[in-house]
């Protein structure tokens, strides 16, 4: 390889790898720091000069499973883990439907043709330019209409929304990669096009389709406004919880590391293993459209 | 400019052995053609030469000095890609100047080289064109004018008309010769197409599994290849191999048992030879298809199956045992079928070993 | 294909069509092209979404309001900045980034992995983090300036200035992860033997990069930035917990703004209106970006 056997190789070598150090430590600084601030006490929270070694508690993670009341002292479960099933539920379906529904419409849209196509497609892609904040109200309206409001059923639909556009696009790019002949010579041999879907294209997609449900799964299970607004108390979900430990007497700063921390780990396992795809995924939904 | 000289150069990847401890000396001005098949270790020992692959074992050497270490920018080398490798948006005139403004030439001399060499070539009118508008070949054009402008020591081609087709092949393969000619600039060609060499080489240097099988000139290694691959890797079609056995009796055996008749000095030298099981070889143009014989002394009988037209020419296909051989016939299609003699020259067989190497 | 066959083949078509674009089309309509019609029509009375008895049509009041409100052109001013300095950076950093990641070493994937995680996090989690490192008293970040370094302490949060540069630190921490990702699709996307010849010609670093590498990868880097741009102005979640808008209103973006009117002050029509103006800024921008990027990929 060039560059590789001149007199400056080794310094080059060497520069290179101090200016990878310090990105990763750019990077995982602020990790490892929510990580020793979900297990240090109240006081070691705020010492000056910040502490690097300390005794570690697991109170905060406690609270966060556990909620004493004030008056009484008694203990009783917070109910963490409906909210957590309901985080899981709606960013998973969510995901599947944005999903399959998006791989479907992408198909369409990469094959056959019709009226109004490009104006299909500049619509979904407009889905994502809309600010969150921005359509909450009147969404709110609909969905109280609709005895949605507050419903699992109608974040699903919700988070669905929201990945559709991305998954459409992303999985149209895929599709436009696979050479019209593979299907051509499915149809030769008696399939309908339905079939060719499902049995030919859809494996040979299968890097996008993972990197389009990774995507759609972060996105859902991090957000954070139109849960705060919507789902309030049926189905509500992680994040805002960890924005309800924003007091107005000062932040629970320990609990909010300690909740924010286990908030993470679920995308840190998925990345790890959809971690190739995301980079097809992201590729193909740009190189191979034309 | 300058005479190359590898010294049990080795390339390992891992633990594939891509070259294999070649030795080669490659004179001034040679025009050298390394052939063989994929995988044969022909590209790897060129980028060894070039620069872009470091050196696993052994040494390189341009002229008296030891260039191992030095970056190919170093080694005053030019080298054409398989697939052109031309700066995208950059316009023709500016990619083949390129190399010279790294080289701080005034404005002036550049002008007056990019202009000499793409007369030459005959793209001077495509100067201002974008790289993206070209049709291959034109594309390959400016790729060669890059290289040479800046008359190199040595010129380096890999593969260069792989991508383009017949067409254009012709036309570049003349071109190459025109341009080597004109320049006597030391070039290396890697190529796995054997009539490319035939036509373009000085010397050609046979490789195959990351070894050097032979060299010599195209001449030498048509008529006399010292080595069954290479008889049979080179000229279309390859030089035909049979098997042959000297029967207790004395007579002489072929694949499958049909006795061959030799005239008496070849005779005595099949019977004389050392092993009692040998190849025999012989091009399809010395092995003609005669359906009498009339005095002749060498053939041996054989049944056509159909003719087959190879580069103009019309070839009988026969089957020994159960392998397929060529002959040349004189006729057309309706040979097929027919019964008679292959008969052959003596001159033109050569006898090999069974390890493939040549014995008479 | 007989006649029969022909028909039922034609009917078959339109009914994968049907079957496969439907459901996706009625779900955006439904729950984003409604609502948005809603919103614009709402943008037209002094709707507030808690006092409903009192609507009244007002035309184009709240649009007027807004617009000649010089603390709007404020607002929009200071998103500009920060969207324009936060996206910038990104992208430099981004492909800087990727271009030193292009070459194989040892550990190369694991590398990856830990620079790719910031963007899969909570943004609410991000700002709180932020937040808690950005103190000026007992945060980290201060303590590595003041104590280790001697710098004098840096009020992040407390002070206009400052409180936009921790806002764009914390967003580029969080989403330049996004642009090294795309960056180096791109770059792993060039042949190998145009970066040879190259060498072969002595060219420098630099030719290699400008001439090779940022030509054939003009398209993915434009796409990432109109993703960039259009995410960057929606974005609510980092500020939110980050700064809240402050110290008073110094990091408010338009978004924020938004929130804060139709959420706290409660005037819902008001609100409407900055959502359609700021959609329409969105779109535009975009378009142009878009337009660029067709341009890019026809060279």
């Amino acid at each position: 390889m060039t560059g590789t056997m001149g007199k400056n190789a080794t310094v080059k070598n060497i520069v290179f790898t101090i200016i990878v150090v310090v990105l990763l430590i750019y990077t995982i600084f602020p990790l490892y720091w929510l990580f020793l601030a979900s297990l240090k006490t109240r006081v070691d929270l705020f010492t000056i000069p910040p502490k690097f070694s300390f005794e570690p508690t697991l109170e905060h993670f406690k609270k966060i499973f556990i909620y004493t009341t004030l008056e009484t002292g008694e203990q009783q479960q917070t109910r963490y883990l409906f909210w957590l099933l309901n985080s899981v539920l709606t960013a998973g379906i969510g995901t599947l439907l944005a999903v399959t529904l998006g791989t479907m419409a992408g198909y369409i849209n990469s094959r056959m043709e019709y009226r109004g196509k490009k104006d299909f497609m500049f619509f979904v892609l407009s889905t994502r330019m809309l600010p969150p904040v921005a359509v909450i109200v009147p969404l709110y309206i609909v969905f109280a209409k609709l005895h949605l409001a507050d419903t699992r059923l109608g974040m699903i639909l919700l988070y669905t929304m929201i990945g559709l556009g991305l998954a459409t696009w992303i999985m149209k790019g895929f599709f436009d990669n696979i050479p019209k002949e593979v299907e051509e010579a499915a149809f030769v041999n008696g399939y309908t096009r339905f079939q060719v879907f499902i049995k030919v294209l859809v494996p040979m997609v299968k890097g996008g389709i993972a990197a389009t449900a990774g995507f759609c799964f972060i996105f859902a299970w991090n957000e954070f406004t139109f849960a705060s607004i919507i789902a309030t108390r049926y189905a509500m979900t992680l994040p805002p919880r960890i924005v309800a430990f924003m007091g107005t007497s000062g932040f629970e700063w320990g609990v909010v590391a300690a909740s924010g921390f286990i908030l993470i780990i679920p995308i840190f396992v998925l990345f790890i293993f959809i971690r190739k795809y995301i980079l097809m995924g992201m590729t193909f939904g740009v190189l191979g459209r034309k | 400019m300058a005479q190359i000289r590898l010294e049990n150069l080795t390339k390992h990847y891992g633990k594939v052995k891509a070259v294999d401890e070649i030795n080669l000396e490659i004179k001034d001005n040679e025009f050298v053609v390394f052939l063989g098949p994929s995988g044969c270790g022909k590209t790897t020992t060129l980028r060894c030469v070039a620069g872009l692959e470091a050196v696993t074992g052994g040494n390189i050497y341009f002229g008296d000095r030891r260039v191992n270490d030095l970056e190919p920018a170093d080694r005053n080398i030019a080298m054409v890609f398989q697939h052109y490798a031309l700066y995208p948006h950059l316009k023709v005139h500016r990619n083949i100047s390129f190399p010279l403004k790294a080289e701080k030439m005034p404005p002036s001399e550049r002008e007056r080289k990019v202009k000499e060499v793409s007369e030459l070539l005959g793209i001077e009118n495509l100067l201002n064109r974008r790289i993206s508008e070209l049709p291959d070949g034109d594309k390959q054009k400016v790729a060669l004018a890059r290289a040479i402008v800046r008359t190199p020591e040595v010129l380096l081609l890999d593969e260069p008309l792989s991508a383009l087709d017949e067409v254009f092949r012709e036309q570049m393969r003349i071109e190459f010769l025109k341009i080597q000619k004109a320049l006597q600039v030391t070039t290396v060609y890697v190529t796995h197409d054997q009539r490319e060499a035939m036509m373009l080489a000085d010397k050609i240097v046979v490789m195959n599994d990351g070894k050097i099988v032979e060299t010599g000139n195209p001449q030498k290694l048509y008529e006399m290849p010292q080595n069954l691959f290479t008889g049979y890797f080179i000229g279309s079609p390859g030089m035909n191999f049979f098997n042959c056995r000297r029967k207790g009796s004395g007579a002489l055996a072929l694949d499958d048992g049909e006795t061959v008749s030799f005239s008496e000095t070849y005779r005595q030298k099949a019977l004389g030879l050392a092993t009692a099981e040998f190849v025999i070889g012989i091009r399809p143009e010395y092995l003609f298809f005669k359906q009498k014989i009339e005095g002749e002394s060498n053939y041996f009988k054989i049944k056509l199956v159909n003719v087959e037209r190879i580069h103009e020419i019309n070839y009988g296909n026969f089957y020994l045992g159960d392998r397929l051989y060529k002959c040349l016939v004189s006729g057309g299609a309706e040979f097929g079928g027919r019964e008679g003699f292959a008969v052959f020259n003596d001159q033109k067989i050569l006898f090999y070993d069974l390890a493939g190497g040549k014995i008479l | 294909m007989s006649d029969y066959d022909q028909k039922k083949y034609e009917r078959n078509e339109k009914l994968i069509k049907l079957l496969f674009l439907w459901p996706s089309l009625a779900i955006l309509l439904f729950l984003i092209a409604y609502p948005f019609v809603m919103l614009i029509y709402y943008s037209f009375f002094n709707f507030s979404f808690l006092r409903q008895a009192n609507t009244k049509f007002i035309g184009l009041t709240n649009y007027l309001l807004i617009l000649t409100d010089t603390y709007t052109w404020e607002r929009f001013i200071f998103t500009f900045k920060y969207v324009g300095l936060s996206v910038s950076i990104q992208f430099i950093l981004g492909i800087l980034i990727a271009w030193l990641l292009q070459r194989n070493f040892r550990g190369k994937d694991a590398v990856f992995t830990v620079v790719l995680m910031p963007m899969m996090f909570c943004p609410i989690v991000v700002g709180l983090l932020w937040r808690y490192m950005f103190n000026t008293e007992w945060g980290i970040i201060n303590y590595f300036l003041h104590n280790l370094l001697g710098f004098a302490r840096v009020e992040w949060l407390g002070m206009e200035q400052n409180s936009l540069w921790a806002t764009i630190i914390a967003n580029t921490w969080m989403w330049t992860p996004f642009m090294v990702l795309l960056a180096s699709a791109a770059f792993s996307s060039v042949p190998k033997y145009l970066y040879e010849a190259a060498s072969v010609d002595r060219a420098s670093g630099w030719f290699k990069f400008t001439n090779i590498t940022l030509p054939l990868s003009a398209p993915i880097l434009v796409l990432a930035l109109i993703f960039r741009l259009m995410d960057e102005m929606k974005q609510f979640d980092l500020i939110y917990t980050l700064t809240g808008g402050g110290p008073g209103d110094a990091t408010q973006t338009v978004s924020f703004t938004l929130y804060k009117t139709a959420f706290q002050y409660f005037y819902t029509g008001e609100g409407s209106a900055w959502a359609f103006i700021l959609l329409i800024i969105i779109i535009g921008l975009s378009s142009i970006l878009i337009r660029l990027l067709n341009y890019l990929s026809e060279r």
